[in-house]
């Protein structure tokens, strides 16, 4: 997976490659052809470290396999390690990058076609948006149809995470991915900047998280709709919420809506009923995407039973 | 026609045109996820009537191919094209679903071997007879599952939901 490099006039457009996971594919089908600056593992960008509070830095080039199969990340964001090991193939997470599932490419069919045009490869419209995107946003926020395709940047979003580069400390996800605006790029790093490692807070006492994307086949495909659900429930009510998704806009969402209706509420089936209608606040589906947010829906309603329950 | 391409095949092959008709019949077991609009198919059944079988191990796992190759027409395998150009947008496996092990269900294998004897070797091809019915029965057990019946393919998440929001609007 890689990162957008430095564009220089008259040159065309260099690659960072981390694992190459996603990378080759596009080399193979001619999408990516400048020259490649493949990145070398160094201390900053390699390892999980524990700060003494029991928060934890994850180096951008631990693997998804490694965030996945570790059980202190597995007991401190159950959210995280669930979504990573639900993305993907065993064999792509195995190699596959934290740093190359942040900034990696859009999975949108017209991007991934040599022959067409689009925003994301210097053209000046979006082919999709009037064309077929069935797999496209549901929360249309900006010239780009395509959904954001990190499943990890949905889990760390709800985590409030930030992330270090080579140039600038403390980026959240939100100013890491940008609001969607920029149709023609999948992050809002600078030319030639460097993921170096993720930050996460030390945990909440007593937090549960849960991971569920909607697809077709059982595993091994593009969430349709992924959903994260953080809660701390104790005495019957929610005390804390945070609820966000992926798949359905050009960047990884948080659900404000559904956070307030459910915090510091009873996790009555009344209150789940009520949470899982503020899901589609501000969604703008499009002429094929309306199915989206019956599954966002249909999945922030699993997810909050079973973390009440 | 057909008496002119019987003589034809009896005349100048070893094929006979007889009474048996190469036959199959399966019984599908599927879960529907009515939230995610997502189906498993959790147990299928096949029984083939193609004559004596004469390798089983190879038609028993052509059988059980067959089903899962059935279940990818059925709920996956999607040629989805650009409306202006015609370009074909799902032109690799990436995009072009077919079953992997974790959709695979629980296949029961029969074979009725009797009634080709009027056949040279007592038995016909499996090819495509083992696969055909795969699909409308996963598309019965759906309607039986949720009382409204598919008429497009492949059975996709989005298709469920559409079939699912005009069950409630009825």
């Amino acid at each position: 997976m890689s990162a957008t490099a430095t564009t220089t006039a008259g040159e065309r457009q260099s690659e960072f490659r981390a694992a190459g996971t996603d990378l080759s594919e596009r080399r193979r089908s001619g999408v990516s052809r400048g020259p490649l600056i493949d990145l070398a593992a160094s201390p900053a960008t390699t390892g999980i470290g524990w700060g003494a509070d029991g928060a934890a830095r994850i180096g951008a080039f631990t693997s998804i396999a490694a965030i996945a199969a570790d059980s202190r990340i597995a007991q401190a964001y159950p959210g995280l390690a669930a979504a990573a090991a639900g993305l993907a193939t065993p064999q792509i997470r195995h190699l596959a990058t934290l740093g190359g599932n942040l900034a990696q490419r859009s999975r949108c069919w017209y991007f991934r076609d040599p022959h067409i045009a689009c925003l994301k490869k210097g053209g000046s419209t979006c082919p999709a948006r009037d064309g077929n995107h069935l797999y496209g946003v549901a929360f249309d926020l900006g010239p780009c149809v395509a959904p954001h395709p990190s499943t990890l940047a949905a889990a760390l979003l709800a985590y409030a995470a930030t992330v270090t580069t080579d140039r600038r400390r403390a980026l959240t996800i939100g100013q890491m991915l940008g609001d969607g605006s920029n149709g023609s790029a999948d992050h809002a790093l600078e030319p030639g900047e460097i993921i170096e490692s993720v930050d996460l807070a030390a945990p909440v006492a007593n937090e549960r998280a849960l991971y569920k994307r909607a697809i077709s086949r059982s595993h091994a495909e593009w969430p349709l709709v992924e959903v994260i659900v953080r809660a701390v429930v104790s005495g019957g009510s929610f005390k804390l919420v945070r609820v966000t998704a992926g798949g359905i806009a050009p960047v990884p969402l948080r659900l404000l809506a559904v956070e307030s209706a459910a915090e510091s509420k009873a996790t009555t089936a009344a209150t789940i009923a009520n949470a899982v209608a503020q899901s589609t606040v501000g969604a703008k589906p499009l002429a094929m995407t309306g199915y989206k947010l019956d599954l966002l829906k249909g999945l922030v309603r699993e997810l909050l039973e079973r973390v009440a329950g | 026609m057909g008496m002119v391409l019987g003589w034809m095949l009896r005349r100048f092959s070893n094929i006979a045109v007889g009474a048996g008709a190469p036959s199959s019949v399966q019984v599908v077991e599927v879960e529907v996820d009515t939230w995610l609009g997502h189906v498993r198919v959790l147990n299928v059944h096949t029984g083939i009537a193609v004559g004596r079988i004469a390798a089983p191990a190879l038609a028993r796992s052509q059988a059980a191919g067959a089903v899962i190759q059935g279940i990818g027409y059925a709920l996956y395998e999607g040629r989805e094209v650009d409306p202006a150009s015609g370009d074909i947008l799902t032109g690799g496996l990436e995009d072009y679903r077919i079953p992997g092990i974790a959709d695979t269900p629980l296949i029961d294998v029969h074979f009725d071997e009797g009634g080709f004897d009027h056949v040279p070797g007592g038995s016909v091809g499996i090819g495509e007879v083992a696969t055909v019915p795969t699909s409308p029965a996963v598309a019965n057990a759906i309607r039986n599952a949720i009382g409204v019946r598919p008429h497009e393919l492949p059975i996709r998440p989005d298709r469920l939901i559409a079939m699912l929001n005009a069950r409630s609007a009825a």
